[in-house]
């Protein structure tokens, strides 16, 4: 699972990456190809990292300054094939290794003259590169094929330089030419060696760009950094980091939401316009952003590690596959219970209101039937509906709704009772015309 | 030559000619040739491709650029690579033309190259302040084709004007058009305050355009057109209010057009100005007709009272 093929799902992921103040298109390009942990391993390791930066995180100097070395850093493994293959490339790209290994001690002194040398990236190797494209030790970021590579050369320009003939110059510039060519190709060969570390460098300055981001993230939006469980996934205090700066825009607040779910099924209900849809979005965001490493926006976290993340929201309307939002939802469910078969505990599945496009008898079958598939197989899913389901498969949660004329969008447990039939107070509360509702509700007095 | 120090109070100058093969490249080269370079740094890059040894369009020899030790210059990679000197790369930007990406570079010994710089106004912009850290103190842009944007004053502070018999082999005409052209460079700024209430809005590009009798200022959007210039006469009462347009480079109108509509007692102003230098005229046509280099420029100085220069005149 790639970020790049994850970060359009709808639970506002790519919300996440954007704020990521990454300083480079590289290692922006870099974090888009990576693929999330699968290893709880690999998570330790990515939040060990993201810990050990957060202190540097908060030196707003320094944060600066690396930003703007670090947006300097550009991907020139083509460059470093070719060199590799014992091509010989031109001045242009000379300048760019050059580039990287001055970038690579500039970030290294930085860092390590804010009191940070253990974040450093590894540039003990680069004196012997850097020698090669600056024979001169002037520590000056340009290139050229300098005077000092052969006297030979040095001695062609002076004569280049004093000549006034046109033709003769023609000559002397040509040779000049040959003369750098054959300089050029030792140069190259000097560096081969170093190919390997340079490569090296060049990725570790990306991650040290992604780290200090997801760091730098942490501290802006207040974010905590989790802890890897193996029995329930737990959050307090969750909030969609989105949502909620659209709504501190209007002066609003963010009822952040606490939950807990572990491979017992979690049934979500609550009126119309109670957040159960935010909830779903913020656990598949959470889940998503805890296999990247990044910080996790709730007070505090426990993340069950889990290899397949599902989030389907029922509006999946595919028109290009000619499914209809029945069609195309079911199709998207199917994969999930396909997936449970065999991986089981590896899957979390968050699925908003399955069923809800059919008829409530046969939606209800549906997916009573799909929880208790999910309860055999030990598979972590959270889903909300507005069908009254039985507790018997799944443990039962209720958005706490309207009180005293105010929603509360925390969740209480839920486990016997009918689902709240708060639909047409809600609607009355929207301003829909009397007329409509009025009629509904004499409807209903009938049954 | 007096002009070439004048370049000196600027912080970018553009050189661009009123046609192809007026004489443009020489008139670069000539003040390449003499800026003095000891005690500042000097910059020279080109809006689109220019420095072709022979031209692209008419197929005749064309000088190359010059450029000597200490300069700094920018050109595509793809000119980078077929340079004819010693140079120090400074700097790479990310922005990329059709050639390849910029390179900026520091002439370490005299020789040629071929200039092809940023493609737009907004990006030379955009690499002029990248290579502001290398205390550039004067950048000299080359225009391509007639591409006087580069002349506008939102990127080069002040342009020299590069005329010649290329532009028509009538001397008459040939001074008509350059006039011209130099009257819209010296347009005054805009007179009337540019407050809301008595300003008007319009576009060459709007169906209809209705202006109220109280209206003091007309500002145009985008390019002042023959056919928006005609539209303004035809509603009346151009002598009420007066036209502002962004700068010169906005102006695509014909000299006859422009004459009527000063009859008709309209003024046109500009909201920021750039300053002409100097101009220089080149008597010989690409198809071989020379034009008497004196009199071509006693009567344009005449007529366009700024100090006009026969390069090739004065170099030899």
């Amino acid at each position: 699972m790639k970020l790049r093929d994850i970060i359009d799902s709808p639970c506002g992921l790519r919300y996440m990456i954007e704020t990521l103040p990454v300083a480079s298109g590289y290692s922006l390009r870099y974090l888009m190809d990576s693929t999330a942990c699968s290893a709880e391993e690999e998570v330790m390791e990515s939040y060990a990292a993201l810990h050990s930066f957060l202190p540097a995180a908060s030196d707003g100097n320094l944060v600066a300054m690396l930003h703007s070395e670090l947006c300097t850093l550009k991907n020139i493994s083509s460059t470093l094939d070719r060199l590799e293959s014992a091509c010989t490339v031109d001045d242009i790209e000379l300048f760019e290794v050059k580039h990287l290994i001055m970038l690579g001690r500039r970030v290294s002194a930085l860092l390590s003259a804010s009191g940070w040398p253990a974040l450093s990236p590894d540039v003990s190797f680069t004196d012997s590169p850097l020698s090669v494209l600056d024979p001169d030790g002037t520590g000056i970021a340009s290139f050229y094929i300098y005077d000092s590579y052969s006297a030979e050369l040095a001695g062609l320009r002076l004569r280049l330089g004093r000549e006034t003939d046109p033709d003769a110059r023609e000559s002397l510039m040509r040779e000049e030419q040959q003369e750098e060519s054959r300089i050029r190709a030792g140069i190259c060969e000097d560096l081969r060696p170093s190919v390997p570390a340079l490569r090296k460098l060049m990725e570790s300055l990306a991650v040290l760009d992604i780290t200090f981001a997801k760091a730098v993230q942490v501290r802006t939006m207040n974010l905590c950094i989790p802890v890897l469980t193996s029995g329930k996934t737990v959050y307090k205090g969750m909030y969609h980091p989105y949502i909620k700066s659209i709504l501190e825009k209007s002066d609003k607040e963010f009822t952040p939401i606490d939950i807990d779910f572990g491979d017992e099924p979690v049934v979500i209900i609550g009126a119309n316009m109670g957040g159960k849809t935010v909830v779903l979005k913020m656990a598949a965001l959470c889940q998503y952003l805890f296999s990247f490493g990044m910080g996790i926006p709730a007070e505090s976290a426990e993340i069950v590690l889990k290899k397949r993340v599902f989030f389907i929201s029922g509006d999946a309307q595919d028109m290009g596959a000619g499914l209809s939002s029945f069609a195309a939802e079911m199709t998207a469910i199917d994969q999930v219970v396909r997936a449970s078969e065999t991986e089981g505990t590896d899957i979390v599945a968050m699925i908003d209101e399955p069923a809800r496009s059919t008829n409530p008898i046969e939606g209800t079958a549906l997916v009573e039937a799909l929880l208790r598939l999910m309860e055999g197989r030990s598979a972590a899913m959270l889903l909300t509906t507005h069908y009254n389901i039985s507790s018997a498969c799944c443990r039962r949660l209720r958005v706490a709704g309207v009180e005293n004329g105010k929603m509360n969008y925390r969740l209480c447990p839920a486990p016997d009772g009918a689902v709240p039939h708060e639909a047409l107070n809600v609607a009355e509360s929207l301003n829909i015309s009397p007329e409509w509702i009025g009629e509904a509700k004499k409807l209903l007095k009938h049954e | 030559m007096p002009f070439v120090h004048e370049l000196l109070n600027y912080r970018s100058v553009a050189v661009v000619g009123m046609e192809k093969n007026c004489g443009k490249t020489e008139c670069l080269n000539y003040i390449i040739r003499r800026l003095p370079l000891h005690d500042r740094k000097v910059c020279v890059t080109s809006i689109g491709l220019d420095g072709e040894r022979t031209d692209q369009v008419t197929r005749t020899p064309k000088p190359e650029i010059v450029l000597r030790e200490g300069m700094f210059f920018s050109t595509s990679e793809t000119h980078y690579r077929a340079r004819r000197m010693v140079s120090e790369i400074v700097d790479i930007s990310d922005e990329t033309t059709a050639l390849g990406r910029l390179i900026t570079a520091k002439v370490v010994s005299e020789g040629k190259v071929i200039l092809s710089g940023p493609s737009s106004t907004a990006s030379l912009r955009r690499w002029m302040s990248g290579i502001a850290g290398f205390g550039i103190d004067l950048t000299i842009i080359d225009g391509a084709l007639s591409r006087k944007s580069s002349a506008s004053p939102a990127v080069s502070d002040a342009m020299v004007l590069a005329t010649g018999a290329a532009l028509s082999s009538s001397l008459p005409t040939l001074i008509d058009l350059t006039a011209f052209c130099v009257t819209m460079i010296r347009l005054p700024l805009a007179e009337t305050p540019g407050n809301a209430a008595h300003t008007v809005t319009v576009s060459s590009m709007a169906s209809d355009i209705g202006i109220g009798n109280d209206v003091e200022r007309v500002e145009v959007t985008g390019a002042l057109t023959d056919r928006l210039l005609s539209r303004l006469m035809q509603e009346g009462g151009v002598d009420r209010y007066e036209v502002v347009v962004e700068d010169f480079t906005r102006i695509f109108v014909t000299p006859g057009q422009y004459r009527s509509f000063v009859r008709a007692g309209g003024r046109l102003g500009v909201r920021r100005r750039t300053v002409l230098l100097a101009v220089c005229a080149n008597p010989l046509a690409p198809n071989g007709y020379r034009m008497d280099s004196e009199l071509l420029c006693a009567r344009l100085s005449d007529k366009l009272q700024i100090p006009v220069y026969d390069i090739k005149r004065h170099e030899a």
